[in-house]
């Protein structure tokens, strides 16, 4: 049985957004301060973008690899969730206030965060700024 | 290379805050009128360092930043390893009224900078005569805790990386990297328990 297909994006936005996430790894592999700062973090967490989840799999601070989903049940350490529009947001070079932030879209109400939360907050400057990565990757 | 040593002077305090003996740390400079500056959640004076080398502003104003009890050079009262470190409103009036009275300051102006800009209202509401004027920096009137603070404080959390990476978007994304940088610095800084105590 194959896995099941990943679901279209629903709009070109979205289709950008899943594109620069895709270029995870070679933003982040590079930056050596971030990978220093993660260096303990190994673990598989999932970003959700609408309704499309992408496993990232973290391997000492340096981002392993990123399957599409959806892969229903599979089990990762936490979950950022958020709409394409947040995620747009959030991904501009100098965000608008409430989007510059996982904290400040979480209190917005436009993000959540969730399942064992222990490895994201024990290691929440490195979270912060990993996800914030796709700012440096061009769109399209 | 020649040193350029800044015009702040640094010096301990010895007096009582409710009866108990403390050692508070502040920094001044300038003179004129007092100009008492009280420092944000989980941090320490140092966050002034710019006010305080501003000649504009010391020409006229004697400018005096203190550290809180618990927070940067300021020590924690005698007993403290026993207790869990908690700041309310009417005890950090008590500070700064405190710290006036204990330099003789007379009607100081007083700023404060988040949990020092909250507390303005209530020395307005309360102790407005002591004060020539009162200045809020990014304050509210009503502050309600909106997330788990116990990630803040727990032996299996770096208190300071995570109350740092929490403040981290407290500042905007255009501020100076090097300041936004010194800043988060103050907070890794921080003792444990000190910031959650202070929210």
């Amino acid at each position: 049985m194959g896995m099941e297909a990943t679901p279209p994006a629903r709009s070109p936005r979205e289709a950008a957004l899943r594109a620069r996430l895709l270029k995870l790894a070679e933003v982040a592999n590079q930056d050596a301060a971030l990978t220093d700062r993660g260096r303990f973090v190994t673990l598989e967490i999932q970003v959700v973008i609408d309704s499309c989840g992408f496993f990232i799999r973290l391997a000492d601070g340096r981002v392993a690899g990123i399957d599409e989903g959806p892969h229903r049940m599979r089990p990762c350490a936490f979950i950022v969730a958020g709409a394409a529009e947040a995620w747009d947001k959030f991904w501009t070079p100098v965000p608008p206030p409430w989007y510059h932030d996982l904290f400040a879209m979480n209190k917005k109400g436009v993000l959540t965060i969730e399942g064992n939360l222990h490895p994201f907050m024990a290691n929440l400057q490195y979270f912060k700024d990993l996800l914030a990565l796709p700012r440096r990757i061009a769109t399209g | 290379m020649q040193a350029t040593i800044e015009q702040i002077v640094g010096r301990y305090a010895r007096f009582e805050i409710d009866g108990r003996a403390q050692r508070v740390y502040f920094e001044e400079a300038g003179q004129g009128i007092p100009l008492v500056c009280a420092h944000t959640a989980g941090s320490d004076g140092r966050q002034w360092r710019h006010v305080l080398n501003d000649p504009e502003i010391t020409r006229d104003f004697r400018v005096l930043a203190f550290d809180m009890p618990w927070h940067g050079k300021s020590f924690p009262p005698a007993g403290f390893e026993t207790e869990a470190y908690r700041l309310t409103a009417r005890g950090f009036m008590n500070i700064i009224r405190a710290f006036n009275a204990a330099l003789g300051l007379e009607q100081p102006v007083f700023m404060g900078c988040s949990i020092g800009g909250r507390i303005v209202l209530d020395l307005a509401y309360h102790h407005a005569d002591e004060f020539r004027a009162l200045i809020g920096l990014q304050c509210s009137d009503h502050h309600v805790p909106w997330y788990d603070s116990t990630w803040l404080t727990r032996p299996d959390v770096h208190g300071g990386e995570v109350c740092a990476a929490v403040v981290s978007g407290m500042m905007a994304p255009q501020s100076p990297s090097v300041t936004v940088q010194e800043t988060l610095w103050t907070y890794k800084q921080s003792g444990p328990g000190v910031f959650r105590g202070d929210l």
